[in-house]
């Protein structure tokens, strides 16, 4: 288990608990419980990185415990 | 911070979209236990002990034979040393060797000894030599193809030059190969190229040979001429081998001699400058009447002219000859001298000729001989004349052609001869003046030379001699072999070519014009048949009408009423068909021909002038006046100039006698 950190640096931040074989829709899911946005809306990415795509788990982009990722706002496509 | 309650609340969330849940840290041991022994079998302690030792067992293992290996590689590089240095320490050492013999032996050896080291250096030294002759065998055929960068005859015969290589960079010497030079003559060919561009020669020397007029640019289109030979095996250069080839080709080039079969080249019609002896023509002055009463056969001219002073008499001449017409036999052989014998200079070449020729064809025909000889004979003679006088006798009768000829020049010469019987001389002189005058000073001629005969004896000599000479002019003129300038007292045909010739006359298409007149003719001639035919059937008609009783049978008017009828009838029945007939046949020939007041024609623009003059009632002023009739005027003096009159304003020379004139240059162009 580990916790994610997401902050959109503008007062939404949300720390969620989840497995490193979650997919990145799965977080996106989990994340908008937290802050109450449609999960389509919410784009998540490392900083100065390309955003991460929804199939893809959070094992294989190597986020470990602890890790913050930059929230924005997301065209849901 | 993630604390149970918000791990569970997490987990429903994860459970409704279907993930697995979180491990809640509160009930994690259980979960961590029951997990893990499913995952380790080896986790009691038991197993835990037995896996420590085995690890234990197996790190001892490892790190023996780590060592084991390790100390064999040791063994391994130490026998290794030894063995590479024993490899060094071979054969016996200085204690050892001396060790090994003792000294009787050693002595006796010694000598031994000693030959075998003397013989080894012995061979050494001959190696050693043999390589160095081997270097130094470097000798002139090593330098074959190589280039030196002079001239062959900057090398003084004397002293010694060394050559180095020449400095270059390696391009150049790939692209050229090697290259010896001189540096003293390197320099002191650079110093002479300065002088010579310090020099400030012109671009174009005209005087130099074999160049062309933007030689100074030859260098920097062809790159610099570089004098260079190449050396060959023996030394020398192989400059020097293609000049000897030259030579010997040459040699051998003289002494060719020809197959082929000499074709027979004709003689050139001109003599060789080389061969030109100029021979000054004596003047054959007429000298005194003594020397022509001795001999009177001299010359035909001369006798026919002196004959005059002893008998005093013209006719008297005429019958002592005894011919009935005897004075034109004179002038005719001397005409007919001329299409033979022109002048000394060309018959004798022309004898040459035909004697060179002769003797190549080699088969000589007696007929042939005898007729050169016949001809060389008739030649001499005929130069003078025919010594009697007598045309009937054939002095000059080559062959059939010029018999031929002679007939043919008979006709222009009946009318020629009255005038000249009675003088010869007056003749001469009338020819010269033209046609005009000549019926004119016959009559006054014969008067004349009457009475001078009579009268005058002391002067008839000098009039003679100016006579004779005028004579002479005359005939040299006509065998200058410029044709004789045309008279007008031979014809109209013979006027008309001459007006032709001096470009008076147009030679029109007569063919075309021909062709027309024929044409018109055909079609009046036609005309006239077709009117004479309708004539007569109108005639016909009349009596046929006549005949039949049917004009008995009208009334006057009646009858003058149907013949007029008639007579319009066929009229326009003629007038029908002759329209029919013009229009197919007759061409016309249109031409607009205006004349002005003097006669003359008039050309597109003159006639459009004069028109225009017409039209307005007023001409141009005197200045334009004055100078169309001075114009006018040049040209009838141009017309009436002879054609070989070598003066400035004739056809030929106008042109160039304009330009002269404009240029205010006096002068005449000779030949």
């Amino acid at each position: 288990m580990m916790i994610v950190t997401v902050n959109d640096r503008l007062g939404s931040k949300a720390t969620v608990p989840c497995l490193p074989s979650d997919t990145v829709g799965d977080l996106k899911v989990l994340v908008a419980a937290q802050i109450g946005r449609a999960p389509r809306e919410i784009l998540l990415k490392r900083q100065g990185e390309r955003p991460f795509k929804d199939f893809i788990t959070l094992g294989d982009y190597s986020i470990q415990n602890g890790v913050q990722l930059d929230l924005e706002i997301g065209t849901g496509d | 911070m993630a604390d149970a309650v918000s791990i569970e609340q997490n987990n429903k969330i994860r459970a409704a979209l279907g993930l697995r849940p979180l491990p809640v840290p509160g009930a994690d041991h259980d979960d961590s236990d029951s997990s893990s022994e499913d995952e380790d079998p080896a986790s009691t302690l038991e197993s835990r002990e037995a896996m420590a030792s085995e690890n234990w067992k197996k790190m001892q293992d490892d790190a023996e034979a780590k060592r084991k290996r390790e100390e064999r590689n040791a063994a391994i590089k130490r026998a290794r040393d030894l063995a590479q240095r024993d490899a060094k320490l071979e054969g016996a050492t200085l204690g050892e060797a001396g060790g090994a013999e003792d000294t009787k032996s050693w002595l006796m050896q010694a000598k031994k000894r000693q030959k075998k080291i003397e013989k080894e250096r012995a061979r050494k030294l001959a190696e050693e030599l043999e390589e160095r002759e081997r270097a130094a065998e470097y000798s002139a055929a090593d330098l074959a193809g190589i280039k030196v960068g002079h001239q062959v005859g900057d090398f003084d015969g004397g002293e010694d030059h060394v050559l180095t290589l020449k400095d270059t960079t390696i391009d150049e010497n790939e692209e050229e190969g090697d290259e010896l030079e001189n540096l003293d003559l390197r320099e002191k060919e650079k110093a002479t190229e300065r002088l010579e561009l310090n020099k400030r020669k012109l671009a174009y020397d005209p005087t130099e040979e074999n160049s062309g007029i933007l030689a100074q640019y030859d260098e920097e289109i062809d790159g610099k001429k570089r004098k260079r030979f190449t050396l060959d095996a023996k030394g020398s250069t192989e400059e020097e081998r293609e000049a000897k080839r030259q030579e010997v080709t040459d040699k051998l080039k003289k002494n060719i001699v020809s197959l082929d079969f000499e074709t027979e080249t004709p003689g050139s019609d001109y003599m060789d400058i080389s061969e030109v002896k100029i021979k000054k023509p004596k003047k054959k002055k007429a000298k005194t009447t003594k020397r022509r009463a001795v001999l009177d056969d001299e010359d035909l001219d001369l006798a026919a002219e002196s004959a005059g002073t002893p008998n005093g008499n013209a006719m008297d001449v005429d019958t002592n000859n005894g011919v009935p017409v005897p004075a034109p036999a004179p002038r005719k052989s001397a005409s007919g001298d001329v299409s033979f014998v022109d002048d000394d200079d060309l018959q004798a070449s022309l004898t040459r000729q035909r004697r060179a020729a002769f003797k190549k064809r080699q088969k000589v025909r007696p007929e042939d001989l005898a007729r050169q000889l016949r001809e060389e004979e008739s030649q001499t003679p005929m130069e003078v004349g025919t010594p009697d006088g007598n045309e009937d006798e054939p002095g000059l009768v080559i062959d059939e052609t010029s018999e031929f000829v002679s007939n043919l020049q008979k006709p222009t010469l009946p009318e020629r001869r009255e005038r000249e019987t009675s003088t010869p001389a007056e003749d001469s002189r009338a020819k010269s003046e033209g046609p005009d005058v000549k019926d004119e000073p016959e009559d006054a001629g014969d008067i004349d030379m009457e009475r001078t005969y009579n009268d005058i004896e002391d002067e008839e000599d000098l009039k003679e001699r100016i006579r004779h000479d005028e004579a002479q002019a005359q005939q040299h003129i006509s065998t200058t072999g410029l044709e004789e300038e045309a008279t007008l007292d031979q014809g109209l045909g013979a006027t008309l070519s001459m007006l032709k010739q001096r470009g008076l006359v147009k030679g029109s298409d007569a063919a075309d014009q021909n062709s027309l007149h024929r044409d018109r003719h055909h079609f009046l001639q036609e005309k006239n048949r077709l009117e004479s035919e309708a004539e007569k059937r109108a005639r016909h008609q009349r009596e046929r009408d006549r005949a039949s009783g049917k004009l008995d049978r009208m009334s006057a008017r009646e009858r003058e009423e149907h013949a007029r009828w008639e007579n319009k009838q066929r009229d326009q029945q003629d007038a029908r068909h002759m329209a029919e007939v013009f229009n197919r046949e007759y061409k016309p020939d249109v031409q607009l021909k205006y004349v002005d007041e003097y006669g003359r024609a008039m050309n597109q623009k003159e006639a459009f002038k004069h028109l225009s003059h017409q039209f307005h009632g007023k001409g141009s002023g005197k200045m334009k006046t004055e100078k169309r009739l001075k114009k006018m005027e040049e040209e009838k003096k141009r017309e009436a100039m002879s054609a070989l009159d070598s003066s400035q304003h004739t056809g030929m020379n106008n042109a160039m006698g304009a330009t002269a004139r404009k240029n205010r240059q006096a002068g005449v162009r000779l030949g």
